[in-house]
């Protein structure tokens, strides 16, 4: 529940707020959770859960979302449930509740409305056309940058990534703008920038050419090369897709923020399937979270439906179940394999971003005055740069082999979690 | 060859052409067929086989065949580790990011005879970077995995390993005021034997510093290495002279009590006989008894028989006037000039431990005294507080707030009242600290102390929600470890 939280001040500020005596009243049915939370203000605050919906109302001037008072309630009806006595939901709450089913009921109808083919195929037309035209002004750009030598990039202004990644947005390539956004925020003052930077254009060209490639690719490297470029998938029907069945293992959770929009990554392994799976979760301050509630370090019983890839990662739940321990799983022996499958994936998809990975008996040793994690076969593999949990690590190793988690590409893993005493650790 | 790109790129290709020689053979027909190919500009040949050369290299990472500098595995544990409940209270503690609650987690974990997880190690370890205190405690509840731990850690290698006396000759100013204070507390010989052993290398602030920490325990042993100090420094000869006022054989007090014995006689009648003619040698002055009057009611003379009267044992007046204790304070309280010589009586009674004359002189005073009453057991000590806060609510907040030990609960009880009417005062930090001293049955009162004022009824309850959360923390460690 307390991951619900926005951030660590909501957490604790929402523990503190989790007392019978805050709340003037209080009440909980099946559907929906309510209480009046007495602030600083002359009046209490009222506070609203929907319950079904995992969706929270506020009536204070909180821009975190869900703010203090949502977590509080919740918090406290998970301890004290049987002091909610209230059952019938005053006005201000049943009026809200009408009003997000008159919502669903509207979203159904406008989903049920048959599609004008003629009018979608012509709309697709001209953004097909529009999307060339902004590779074709992007190519001009990079060799430009080729043709002049990347030296002179670190004096580039902002503006001048900036410029290009909105004609790719203007040109309805969501995909590449987010790439181009990708150069731009290499740091040109560290070491190696240029072999980043160069990695990054690269793999923008080689979505280019794949991308132009179209029909002559095999048809889910087709599909990839298009999500890459900008165009989406509807989630609602690849939701409607069978997907995979297994317990999947929540190695570990990523959160970063920025602008407003917070981008949740979970790293999910599958216990039977042996498949690696990304699920992410985007929501906006003020805005309803989505309805999962993943929590790392546990494991699920779902149905995960991948997206079109040669190679596929990222994922959508389609029925999360209940939430277990984590159990032992199967890891790949040693770096051996690990690169071997690296290498099939490489040459089914060449433009990939990092996935999880689980490696048996590794143990961490010193090479170069850096950290590597050392197999059974004493081969050994860099820890990723700035791994901020390196000494946990150690401290659950004590120089000895460990059953890990590890996320990364190439030749750089990043330690997610480790298998100490039978009992799964995230780090 | 991935270099080879790269500087390439660096200068850009209007002036360095890529040299596909270098490419590997493996490469070389794939790269001939785009050189060949003169619909492509010189850009976009360059990259074609940058981006082939990007997939070579990405298809065959492997890894280095190296054992690296193995780590020598980390001996085994001695202790058994703690449960999962004090794990819990600990991940608590640390989340509400509460210094004292984390000392008392370590102290009942090393009480136990326990050892924290591994994976609570480093946290620990670098909360013990900035808080010295707790360095050795962490050290201990860390066990071996710890030690083992900091030894790669340049920030954690803490000088765990020395004993007492090494620290003492080595280690740094706190580490070494921390030394003296332990050994005075427990073997307070030694204690100043070790002093004496560095006493001539140790500089002016150091021998102030370590002559205050040898009030603790100070006695007749101390004494004639005390007066053999031959001193130049006037802080320094400040601080010999107030420990030898504190010790009864000591010349000094020997000195005032033959100037006390012609001054305060017994008159006729049971009456007291007060002389302020006292004669005063250049000695008595330097060791601090000041001849100008801090008191109003007070003049030069009867200041300076106060302070004397405040520098001997109390109980050397029951062979003088081969009389009781209660006969005794009598005597001064019938005198008009005798009853305002009793606070000096009290002084000296802390200042000579004497608790049965303490007992009795404070049982009437209306003056708050923290400074003697730890003489006094608990129980009493509490008692004396309770009857006086009303009248000095802050100094005998002052005065439990540097006990250590646990508040009884009435006391707690006024104290949280009073707190309670005056919120701006005493915020969440106040009880932050002293979440240790308070009893964990006052949880059950917190609502009781609501005040009265409208005002203060929202904070109050805000603070009472903050007391309940740290206690819980306190009881939740406390059961952890039962």
């Amino acid at each position: 529940m307390l991951s619900l939280a926005p951030d660590e001040a909501s957490r604790k500020a929402g523990k503190a707020l989790a007392g019978a005596a805050k709340w003037v009243s209080k009440g909980a049915n099946e559907q929906a959770l309510w209480g009046e939370c007495q602030g600083s203000g002359s009046k209490p605050y009222q506070t609203q859960i929907d319950l079904a919906g995992t969706a929270f109302k506020c009536s204070c001037p909180s821009r975190k979302f869900p703010c203090k008072h949502g977590i509080g309630l919740m918090l406290l009806y998970a301890r004290e449930s049987a002091t909610f006595t209230d059952n019938t939901p005053p006005s201000w709450v049943s009026e809200w509740l009408e009003k997000r089913a008159g919502k669903e009921v509207k979203k159904q109808e406008k989903e049920d409305k048959p599609v004008d083919e003629a009018a979608r195929d012509k709309r697709q037309l001209a953004r097909q056309q529009k999307v060339e035209d902004g590779i074709n002004e992007l190519l001009l750009w990079m060799k430009d940058i080729i043709r002049n030598g990347l030296l002179q990039l670190p004096e580039k202004g902002a503006s001048y990534w900036e410029t290009m990644a909105r004609r790719m947005v203007d040109a309805q390539a969501s995909g590449l703008a987010a790439m181009v956004r990708g150069l731009s925020e290499i740091n040109f003052y560290s070491e190696g920038w240029q072999h980043t930077f160069m990695e990054q254009l690269l793999r923008i060209y080689l979505v280019i050419q794949g991308f132009r490639q179209g029909e002559t690719l095999p048809p889910l490297l087709q599909q990839e090369l298009r999500t890459l470029v900008g165009f989406t998938q509807s989630q609602e029907a690849l939701r409607q897709e069978k997907g995979t069945k297994d317990t999947w293992l929540i190695l570990n959770k990523q959160v970063t923020e920025e602008d407003n929009l917070t981008t949740e990554k979970y790293w999910l392994y599958g216990l039977h399937s042996y498949q690696p799976a990304l699920v992410l979760q985007f929501f906006a301050r003020g805005m309803s979270r989505p309805q999962l509630l993943l929590t790392a370090g546990m494991s699920i019983e779902a149905e995960l439906v991948f997206f079109p890839s040669e190679i596929p990662l990222r994922a959508l739940i389609k029925e999360p179940v209940t939430n277990n321990n984590l159990q032992d799983t199967y890891g790949l022996p040693g770096w051996e394999e690990l690169t071997a499958a690296e290498t099939s994936l490489a040459e089914k998809m060449p433009v990939r971003s990092e996935r999880p990975y689980i490696v048996q008996q590794l143990t961490p040793v010193q090479h170069n005055m850096k950290w590597w994690l050392k197999d059974s076969n004493d081969r050994i593999m860099p820890v990723k740069d700035g791994f901020r949990n390196i000494w946990k690590l150690l401290s659950l190793s004590g120089g000895q082999p460990l059953d890990m988690a590890l996320l990364g590409k190439e030749q750089e893993y990043e330690p997610l979690g480790v298998w100490h005493n039978g009992v799964y650790k995230l780090l | 060859m991935w270099n080879n790109i790269i500087n390439t790129a660096l200068l850009g290709t209007g002036k360095k052409q890529l040299s596909t020689a270098e490419l590997p053979t493996d490469l070389a027909t794939v790269a001939a067929t785009i050189m060949e190919d003169r619909s492509l500009d010189a850009e976009t040949q360059f990259l074609h086989i940058a981006a082939v050369v990007l997939n070579y290299r990405q298809s065959g990472v492997s890894a280095e065949h190296n054992s690296g500098v193995p780590l020598q595995a980390a001996p085994p544990e001695e202790k058994p580790y703690c449960n999962k409940a004090a794990i819990y209270a600990l991940q608590d503690a640390l989340d509400m990011d509460l210094l004292p609650l984390v000392n008392y987690w370590l102290e009942a974990c090393y009480d136990k005879g326990q050892i924290v997880v591994p994976e609570y190690i480093p946290v620990l370890l670098e909360t013990a970077v900035s808080q010295k205190r707790i360095r050795h405690l962490t050290m201990a509840v860390c066990g071996k995995r710890g030690q083992w731990l900091s030894n790669m850690n340049a920030d954690w290698q803490f000088p765990f390993a020395l004993s007492n006396e090494d620290r003492w000759q080595t280690g740094s100013a706190e580490d070494r005021r921390q030394v003296l204070q332990e050994m005075r507390q427990s073997y307070p010989g030694t204690g100043r034997e070790w002093l004496m052993q560095t006493w001539t290398q140790e500089n002016t602030s150091a021998r102030t510093e370590f002559l205050k920490i040898m009030r603790t325990n100070i006695g007749e042993d101390d004494l004639r290495w005390l007066e053999s100090l031959q001193e130049k420094n006037q802080k320094v000869k400040d601080e010999i002279w107030a420990l030898l006022k504190q010790i009864p054989a000591s010349f000094i007090v020997q000195a005032y009590w033959q100037i006390l014995q012609q001054a305060v006689s017994r008159g006729a009648k049971q009456s007291l006989q007060i002389s302020l003619q006292l004669p005063l040698d250049k000695i008595i002055l330097d060791s601090g008894i000041a001849t100008l009057s801090n008191e109003k009611h007070l003049s030069e003379e009867a200041y300076i028989l106060f302070q004397l009267l405040g520098s001997v044992p109390p109980s050397w007046w029951e062979s003088h006037f081969r009389m009781d204790k209660e006969e005794i304070i009598d005597l001064f309280q019938n005198d008009d000039l005798g009853k305002r010589f009793i606070p000096a009586l009290i002084l000296a009674a802390g200042r000579f431990k004497d608790a049965a004359w303490l007992r009795l002189l404070l049982a009437n005073s209306t003056t708050f005294y923290p400074d003697v009453i730890p003489l006094l057991p608990a129980a009493e000590q509490e008692e004396y507080a309770l009857r006086l806060f009303p009248a000095y609510p802050q100094d005998v907040i002052n005065y439990l707030s540097n006990r250590t030990e646990e508040w009884g609960l009435t006391l707690t009880g006024e104290v949280l009242k009073w707190m309670a009417r005056n919120p701006y005062q005493y915020t969440r930090n106040f009880f932050d600290k002293h979440v240790l001293q308070l009893p964990p049955a006052i949880i059950d009162e917190l609502d009781k102390l609501m005040p009265e004022e409208p005002a203060y009824q929202g904070t109050w309850r805000n603070t009472s929600d903050h007391i309940r959360k740290l206690i819980s923390c306190k009881v939740q460690i406390t059961n952890a470890f039962k």
